[in-house]
């Protein structure tokens, strides 16, 4: 569970998170959404401690990640996957060497078994066919897939996708929603999503957030959005 | 009034970012010291770096070597000591001209290198990315690029100083009509030690010092691809810069002595 306690975060002087509070549970897919530059990618990276607040607390799973220095925060994310927003693979590995490379790293599994795995998983994104071509050669979408399948190798236990579908087409970016529901549910790990796709948004999550200029507007259920009477939840989700 | 203010806000940016780079290279040597070090990784950078610099190295410091013995000859002959012209290249290039000026080159080739792939890194957010997969950037992507430049630069100086000599002797054996056993002989007795040696420490600390500014430059790379010019760019001005003013600083000291 990862409690988000009054947060303020400020850039040069423009507030872009004032005073946040977030409850996420176990196991559910929360759908974070709002305009751009509403601060939805800074309160995302908050949750990792990759940006550290100004003020507040994160607390995940008890422990106050807004205290810890970077060295004891590495770690703690070897169990967490981070989709970004353009992928972010390494530009130097193959498709395959970047979805390997989480359990190189920190599994203790034989080389074969992480073959079987980095097959699997890239089958699960719909990818086998392009394990070895390099970030450069591969659309938008794959690329998408390419970065989820890293974020999830490591049986990820809480899964952040920053926009995950922006830039793609309607149909791939249903293939990637349900997806990522499918994930959730079979790793049963908790999902946080950062989106503008409302639609999908409202089909998929268990709970949505909205954000509006680095306030947290309303954290509900997709039908106690549709019910809300609130003026700025009814304009941003009827558009 | 102004042009006080922007002095005083430039100061105080340049001592930040020497802070900064300081803090940065407490990191890195961090790692090294506790054996934190993927050799794989310093192998394949070697390659790189080595295999990237090594012809236009060649080439330089060959035409180096051969106008030395040009130039020499010429101006030793009014002396009437011609046959000097051998040491004359060898002591310039093994004391001084192949460290320096192929530092010059290998910041401009590798350096560049560096602090564009580590900068478009950065920019595409991998930098950050490796800090969610658990694993520190620094490790990861800085220490074997600067472990790497550290040992690639002496081997391409040592190099480049043969080169230079090969050069030389072209020239001084072709068109001086230097007897060719006396020129390899007059070359094989004047590089002392210590000439060779004073030589290779500053090499060995350009190595360090245009790793260490060319991977800041590219580990603290803002702003798109506009960015990755501008951090470039910097990284090898400073290089530069630094190299130029260490050198003299160092022969200073190795002068002082060895004599
Ligand atoms: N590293 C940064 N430095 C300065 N300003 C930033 C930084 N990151 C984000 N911002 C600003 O914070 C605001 C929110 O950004 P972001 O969270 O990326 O929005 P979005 O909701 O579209 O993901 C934007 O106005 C952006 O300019
Ligand atoms: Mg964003």
């Amino acid at each position: 569970m990862i409690s988000v306690r009054n947060i303020d975060k400020e850039f040069n002087d423009q507030k872009v998170l004032r005073s946040v509070n977030l409850d996420i549970h176990d196991g559910e897919i929360l759908v974070i959404v709002g305009a751009s530059g509403s601060g939805k990618t800074v309160l995302l990276q908050h949750l990792i401690g990759l940006l550290k607040p100004d003020r507040g607390s994160i607390l995940f799973d008890g422990t106050d990640i807004a205290r810890l220095p970077e060295k004891k925060l590495l770690p703690l994310r070897k169990n967490i996957g981070y989709l970004f927003q353009e992928g972010a693979l390494y530009d130097f590995m193959t498709v395959y060497d970047n979805v390997a490379f989480p359990l190189q790293e920190h599994s203790s599994l034989s080389e074969s078994a992480i073959n079987q795995k980095v097959k699997d998983v890239l089958r699960l994104v719909g990818l086998q066919a392009a394990e070895e071509k390099f970030p450069s050669q591969l659309s938008g979408g794959m690329k998408k897939r390419a970065a989820l399948a890293r974020a999830i190798i490591a049986d990820a236990k809480v899964l952040f996708c920053d926009e995950p579908t922006s830039g793609l087409d309607p149909l791939r970016s249903r293939d990637i929603w349900n997806l990522i529901r499918d994930i959730t549910r079979t790793l049963h790990c908790t999902t946080i999503i950062t989106s503008h796709d409302i639609d999908n948004a409202m089909r998929i999550a268990d709970r949505l957030a909205l954000i509006h200029e680095g306030r947290m507007i309303v954290v509900a259920s997709p039908q106690e959005i549709q019910e809300s009477k609130d003026p700025l939840v009814r304009q941003f989700f009827s558009e | 009034m102004s042009a006080w203010r922007s002095f005083f806000v430039y100061c105080r940016e340049v001592t930040y970012g020497a802070g900064n780079a300081v803090f940065f290279l407490g990191d890195v040597l961090k790692f090294i010291l506790t054996g934190k070090i993927r050799w794989w990784e310093v192998l394949t950078q070697i390659y790189q770096q080595g295999v990237g610099s090594v012809l236009i190295i060649a080439l330089t410091s060959l035409a180096t070597g051969a106008v030395l013995a040009l130039q020499g000859y010429v101006m030793l002959n009014r002396f009437g000591a011609k046959e000097y012209v051998a040491q004359l290249v060898a002591l310039s290039l093994v004391r001084e001209l192949s460290p320096v000026f192929g530092s010059f080159i290998f910041s401009g080739k590798a350096g560049a290198r560096l602090t564009a792939e580590l900068g478009t890194m950065n920019v595409n957010e991998q930098i950050v990315a490796t800090r969610t997969l658990g694993i520190d950037p620094i490790e990861f992507l800085v220490v074997p690029r600067m472990l790497a430049c550290f040992m690639v630069l002496p081997i391409l100086i040592v190099f480049s100083e043969t080169v230079g000599i090969i050069g030389g002797y072209f020239i001084g054996v072709l068109d001086a009509h230097i007897p060719s056993s006396f020129y390899i002989n007059q070359t094989l007795k004047c590089i002392s030690f210590v000439d060779f040696f004073s030589g290779f420490i500053k090499t060995l600390f350009f190595g360090f010092l245009i790793g260490w500014i060319c991977c800041y430059q590219g580990f603290f790379t803002r702003g798109g691809s506009i960015g990755v010019g501008n951090y470039t760019t910097k990284a090898v001005a400073l290089s530069y810069i630094l190299v130029v003013i260490s050198n003299t600083v160092l022969t200073k000291i190795i002068l002082t002595f060895w004599g």
